[in-house]
């Protein structure tokens, strides 16, 4: 129904440059006569999702908001109206619609109805909008009604994915095999293949429930699940051990705490709070990257935070938006500042495409239905607020943002697509609210969320066969789709097949955890000492000088202030040679071991706050050994940290011997950093033999006030117990990986390839660092009693593809293999063919 | 060589139906599409199909190379600020184009090409190879919130290789782990968001080239063959093949079956530097640069796309002249005057260099006083800060310098024996005329190669451009 409203234009338009000889007295017809002109003029650039210089008319009340500028209407005054003076410019770079070679300009009369239209108030048709509005999404959690059914204990998941498939009419798709759901579940949670036993034993089992179990089981590996999802996890917040940044200091790991929260399975509403309000451990991630020199408007530090944050947490893009108001969705340039204006640390200009609008930003938070900031708070303040607000519970986009990718992960495609666009909308709204509802219910338990998806139908079904194009035609769930391995998840497996896993990381954290076990069965025997401030005395007493004065009635000088040091020593004589040191230090943080007078390397890397994990198998000798702990002297008269100290050294002959801080040690606070300099000092240099040596004082108690993530004796038997396989993923990406797709982490990433590449299977097929591990492997494996070439077969098939060979494969591999004892070339061969397999690379 | 297709378009349409089904593929999410609704992009009808970079990695200092200044020998006590080169300058084949003393060769093919002496960068607060190798390499400078494409990648995406057995994109000489900053290289040796098939394939050492295009070390051929038959048999075995057959399953083969194909080929021989004639190779054996030079040449004989060919950036060796300036750079005259210009004659006799554009450039320029340009915040990377030079090693040009450097440009539809731009003749040697951005350099190779500079592909729903913000502007004056 058109809306006519009848004026009578009395005066030539003020705002016009153009020649306008008639004067109208017709009725202005938005449906039949603006419309048209609209959509032929402007539609391009500002109806539907287009919003060119932050301008939609789509709607109404996109009409009334204007533009980036500010209002293009005026309703009380519509003869002032921006828009009149720019469709009248004759200035080519101002007018509008834009001067272009391939479309004519709009006829005089065209232009005639527009200002008709505007100077009688630009009546619009009630609900009229050029294009079908856009999505909206909610932000506020929503619960969605669950399908009722008689079904005990029916997974909400499954009723929802029920009605689904009703209202699309079609059958919701069979259930894979046991075995493929244990090839898939274990690469999905803990990116391992099943042992062939376990494999066997699975698909044997006749228990309901051991679906269930086995992702329970899986989610408990607390390694093994920290050490395959820390690849997601670096890619999704772009840590790294090395990559640009590093060289020049411009960039900071968050490591050591990533795998930490991962191992506690941190809540992931404490984990974003950390990140977004960050501390010492994890500013890296809001920090991003600094590069010396100058950098765009668009990537100073603060307008890396608001990316950053928005993207990890909130899937939205506000890349667009650093610069200029967004073209494509509804975010702004003051959304972009109104988030670094939190983190900076100083006020700051908006810049606009590169130039200063002379506006200051003013921190906000882009969903205001939420809550605001602030802004006259302070920065530490408005940081904390930033983090409740982001972890708000009626924030729905930080938990269904996170669930979206979890589904995307095992699922193979995103309920929205892509994952960082959740202004999209989902294929399900209903799945994506109660995945989203489901983890703030839990208390965000990101395993909750994994757990919710895995036991669900939606994950158990057969994966989908592909067609070429498919992903262009509008999205319909029918199962799962294939997803490719992860570089780092197909070296995990090369070397877990093979038993071959380096036993390097660079990754600095600790690894593992203490087994229960021998956490029952061992007890730490060290003490924690110190050196006793030396008691005040009114005279003199030549036995209790302090240092400075023993220092001088030795005729040398005081050390210079801060480069004193502490030392506690004791000797060890080992019975027998070592065949492996290992231990702890605890202490507040500052202290260095030295063995026979040679420093430790880079204790920090293994120091994980205030327990220092000790490897000393190669530092010790035969018989006698000098250790000893140092720490930066304390000023006089105050008494030095504690610390504890305990090894268990074994011996060849399996026996096995404590070395622990007790009140045997000695102390001496006459050492300085120029002593302990490589080379400097030995056990025989009379430096330390000279030393003032003091008794210490061992305190029970010493330590009741430090809180400590892990106790140090989970510490201790960590270190004592054999290390578990290395995985690449705490490795540095090498050529190997960069080809399989490991990307560089210098932006965030949030998917993997899922192709691969011709250059990719050249490097599969003839890469120097494929073959060497592959040599190596099959090394390994011709080592081991195979009774025949079909054992071996059979035994790879059922660890790498979890499920026998059949017969033709069996003669295939006997035709390479022969029938004796395999040779180690074939073994290699056989392994290369296996893993290039499809049915392999692809976790089905 | 000359009956490899021509026609960008037909050999696009080749490339797709034969090689890269992954590419086209919808598998990938995040797959870029051409950026169509923006607005129509004509490409240009193109002059050159194969492209050639000779890259000077470490900022190639003009006055000592393409753009002579006032030449002062050494002598001690002497004001670094009298000597604008430390070479003479010589004559070359074109009248009025002189180039410096140690470049004999490349003189005696300036009438091959032009000479542009006024290509300019900008400074980014901190002239450093890091961000200015990105920059030149991807026209972007970083950061970026995206990861940028090499130009390399741009070409092969939008053109495919000519060959199809052929990768598209070769980079050769610039080993990528085990040397300082390999970070930073690694940042723009890559296709970006573009995804790894268009990603280069490095071959950071030329006699070795071989080597990955071979079975690996150790394999008899003949057992590298048995082995994919034996593969081949287990896909066939499957007994669960039809289940498993789709799309993913598919384009995973094929990429499989294209590297067989490639290590089966007689293209592979391109790689194998050994096949060379002795006389020919002599030429070219000069070092890794001149020997990659030759390979750059073999393997465009046989249809490759883009070749990279680089000195090598290594921090503070070759090109990157902190000190020592004058002898290092007559050893870099030692190591590619000869193999340029006896590339760009073999092309010629081979009738390749009508159609294939060879460039030679670098990240910067160098001065023996000014840091930057004028007026810049740069700091003083000289390792000498000193005002005279007491020693040999004080003699050279050692500071970072981004107002005017040369680009050398042949075939391909350039200009012959043609000068373009040029620089002030006194300190700060600043382009006085024609400044030529690294924008407009791109805009100006990717015309030649067909390729428009508007040219846009949609990453995160925006377009990302083939020069920045499409705003190159081709040299039209470069070429014929």
């Amino acid at each position: 129904m058109a809306t006519i409203i009848r004026i009578s234009v009395l005066a030539v338009l003020t705002a016009s440059g153009l020649p306008h000889t008639f004067a109208q007295d017709a009725p202005a017809d938005f449906v039949h006569k603006v419309v048209p002109v609209l959509r032929e003029h402007c539609g391009d650039c500002h109806t539907g999702e287009k919003k060119k210089g932050g301008f939609s008319m789509n709607t109404h009340a996109d009409w009334l908001h204007g533009s980036e500028n500010g209002p293009v209407f005026d309703p009380k005054n519509p003869s002032h109206s921006k828009v009149l003076e720019v469709i009248a410019s004759t200035d080519p770079d101002t007018v509008m619609p834009p001067v272009a070679k391939n479309k004519p300009r709009p006829s005089l009369e065209q232009i005639a109805i527009l200002k008709n239209w505007i100077q009688s108030g630009a009546p619009w048709e009630p609900g009229y909008a050029f294009k079908k509005p856009a999505y909206q999404a909610p932000i506020a959690h929503r619960r969605p009604a669950i399908p009722a059914t008689a079904q005990k204990n029916a997974h909400p998941l499954d009723l929802l994915l029920d009605a689904y498939f009703q209202k699309n009419g079609s059958k919701s798709p069979a259930q894979c095999d046991d075995a493929t759901f244990a090839r898939r579940v274990h690469l999905d949670l803990i990116g391992l293949l099943p042992e062939p036993e376990f494999t066997h034993q699975f698909v044997e089992s006749k228990a309901a429930d051991k679906r269930d179990k086995l992702i329970g089981e899986l989610l408990d590996r607390k390694t093994q699940y920290t050490e395959h999802w820390l690849t997601f996890w670096n890619d999704q917040l772009r840590n790294d051990y090395g990559g640009t940044g590093f060289i020049t200091g411009g960039r900071k790991q968050i490591s050591a705490w990533l795998y930490a929260a991962l191992h506690a399975n941190m809540p992931y509403d404490e984990m974003v709070r950390q990140l977004v309000n960050p501390n010492s451990d994890t500013e890296g991630f809001a920090q991003g990257i600094t590069w010396r020199g100058t950098v765009s408007a668009s990537q100073t530090r603060e307008i890396q935070y608001a990316q950053s944050i928005s993207q990890s947490f909130l899937g939205l893009n506000l890349k667009c938006a650093s610069c200029h108001d967004s073209f494509i969705d509804k975010w702004k340039l003051t959304d972009a500042y109104g988030l670094a204006a939190v983190f900076a640390e100083k006020p700051i200009e908006i810049a606009r495409c590169e130039k200063l609008t002379g506006k200051m930003a003013t921190a906000s938070f882009p969903f205001p239905e939420v809550g605001q900031i602030d802004a006259s708070k302070p920065r530490a303040e408005q940081l904390s607020q930033l983090a409740d607000l982001m972890t708000h519970r009626e924030n729905g986009w930080l938990a269904r943002t996170i669930a979206n990718r979890f589904w995307a992960a095992l699922i193979g495609r995103g309920l929205v697509h892509p994952v960082d666009a959740m202004g999209t909308e989902p294929w399900s709204e209903e799945i994506l609210d109660y995945l989203g509802g489901h983890l703030a219910e839990n208390n965000y338990d990101l395993k909750s969320t994994l757990r919710l998806i895995a036991t669900s139908r939606a994950y158990q079904m057969q994966s989908v066969i592909r067609e070429k194009g498919d992903d262009t035609a509008k999205y319909v769930f029918l199962g799962p789709r294939a997803r490719r391995l992860s570089a780092e998840t197909f070296l995990d497996l090369l070397w877990q097949i093979t038993g071959t896993a380096p036993s390097n990381q660079d990754a600095p954290v600790r690894r593992g955890e203490a087994s229960k076990e021998l956490l029952s069965a061992t007890h730490l025997t060290a003490l924690p000492i110190r050196l006793a401030p030396e008691p005040a005395s009114d005279q003199p007493n030549p036995e209790k000088a302090t240092n400075s004065e023993k220092l001088a009635k030795k005729g040398r000088k005081p050390m210079k202030p801060g480069t004193a040091l502490v030392g506690f020593a004791k000797n060890i004589t080992l019975p027998a040679k070592a065949q492996k040191i290992s231990g702890i230090l605890f202490d507040h943080g500052k202290g260095r071991v030295l063995i026979n007078g040679v420093l430790l390397k880079a204790p920090v890397a293994n120091r994980f706050n205030l327990v220092t994990e000790l490897h000393l198998t190669q530092s010790f000798k035969p018989r006698d050994n000098t250790i000893m702990v140092l720490q930066p002297a304390p000023p006089e008269g105050v008494q030095s940290d504690p610390f504890l100290l305990e090894l268990e050294c074994t011996l060849e002959d399996g026996s096995k011997l404590r070395i622990a801080s007790d009140e045997t040690w000695k102390a001496s606070g006459s050492f300085s950093e120029e002593q302990i300099k490589p080379g400097k000092l030995s056990a025989t240099n009379p430096e330390f033999d000279n030393a003032e040596w003091l008794p210490v004082k061992a305190e029970m108690g010493a330590f009741a006030s430090l809180q400590t993530p892990e106790k140090p004796l989970e510490a201790f038997v960590r270190s004592i117990q054999p290390a578990p396989p290395a995985r690449a993923a705490l490795l540095k990406s090498d050529l190997l990986m960069r080809t399989l797709g490991r990307p560089n982490r210098d932006q965030i990433v949030t998917s993997r390839p899922q192709e691969l590449s011709t250059l990719e299977a050249l490097d599969l097929s003839a890469g120097k660092r494929l073959s060497e591990l592959l040599a190596h492997g099959a090394q390994t494996l011709a080592k081991r009693p195979w009774k025949d070439p079909r054992a071996l077969t059979n035994w790879l098939f059922q660890y790498g593809l979890c499920r026998a060979p059949s017969e033709a494969e069996m003669e295939a591999s006997q035709e390479l293999m022969g029938t004796d004892t395999p040779s180690r070339q074939s073994i290699e061969d056989l392994l290369w063919a296996v893993l290039a397999l499809p049915e392999f690379q692809l976790i089905r | 060589m000359n009956s490899l297709p021509l026609d960008p378009q037909n050999t696009r349409r080749d490339f797709l139906k034969k090689l890269s089904a992954a590419s086209v593929s919808a598998l990938l999410a995040t797959e870029p599409r051409v950026f169509g609704a923006i607005e129509q992009v004509i490409q240009p009808k193109a002059t050159a199909d194969a492209c050639i970079l000779l890259w000077m990695a470490g900022g190639m200092a003009a006055p000592d190379n393409f753009d002579p200044k006032r030449y002062l020998p050494y002598e001690k006590g002497r004001q670094i600020k009298e000597i604008l080169s430390t070479f003479p300058a010589i004559d070359t084949a074109v009248d009025n184009i002189k180039i410096c003393e140690g470049l004999h060769n490349i003189g005696g093919i300036m009438d091959r090409g032009t000479l542009i002496r006024s290509h300019v960068q900008p400074d980014l607060g901190s002239i450093l190879h890091s961000r200015h190798q990105y920059h030149w390499h991807t026209g972007y400078v970083p950061p970026q919130t995206v990861a940028c494409p090499h130009i390399g990648s741009w070409m092969a995406k939008v053109l495919g290789p000519r060959n199809p057995v052929m990768p598209a994109f070769i980079n050769i000489g610039q080993r990528i782990e085990g040397i300082g900053e390999s970070e930073e290289i690694k940042a723009f040796t890559t296709a970006g968001f573009f995804g790894a098939e268009f990603g280069p394939m490095n071959l950071p050492f030329p006699e070795e080239a071989a080597q990955s295009v071979r079975p690996p070390e150790g394999m008899e051929p003949g057992r590298f063959e048995n082995r994919y038959k034996f593969y081949k048999k287990l896909l066939d075995r499957s007994p669960n093949r039809d289940v498993l057959s789709d799309y993913q399953r598919e384009s995973m083969l094929r990429s499989f079956e294209n590297a067989q194909r490639l290590l089966s080929s007689k293209e592979k021989d391109a790689f194998d530097l050994t096949l060379e004639p002795k006389e020919t190779y002599q030429k070219y054996d000069t070092g890794r640069f001149g020997r990659g030079c030759l390979l750059a040449r073999r393997l465009v004989e046989s249809g490759a796309r883009f070749v990279e060919v680089t000195t090598e950036y290594v921090p503070f060796l070759h090109w990157d002249t902190h000190g020592s300036g004058h002898e290092t750079v007559e050893r870099m005259h030692k190591e590619i005057d000869l193999p340029i210009a006896t590339l760009i004659r073999d092309l010629e006799s081979r009738g390749l260099l009508d159609r294939t554009l060879v460039i030679i450039a670098s990240e910067f320029s160098r001065d023996a006083m000014v840091e930057g340009t004028a007026g810049s915040l740069a700091g003083d990377q000289a390792a000498h800060k000193g005002d005279t030079m007491e020693e040999p090693k004080h003699y050279g040009l050692h500071r970072h310098f981004t107002g005017g450097s040369s680009v050398a440009m042949f075939g391909g539809g350039v200009k012959k024996g043609f000068l373009y731009g040029k620089t002030a003749p006194e300190r700060p040697c600043l382009a006085v005329e024609n400044p030529v951005s690294v924008s407009d350099l791109h805009a100006s190779i990717f015309t030649a190669m067909g390729i428009s500079p508007k040219t846009a592909f949609e990453i995160e729903s925006r377009p990302f451009y083939a020069t920045q913000d499409a705003k190159g502007v081709a040299v039209k004056e470069l070429f014929t």
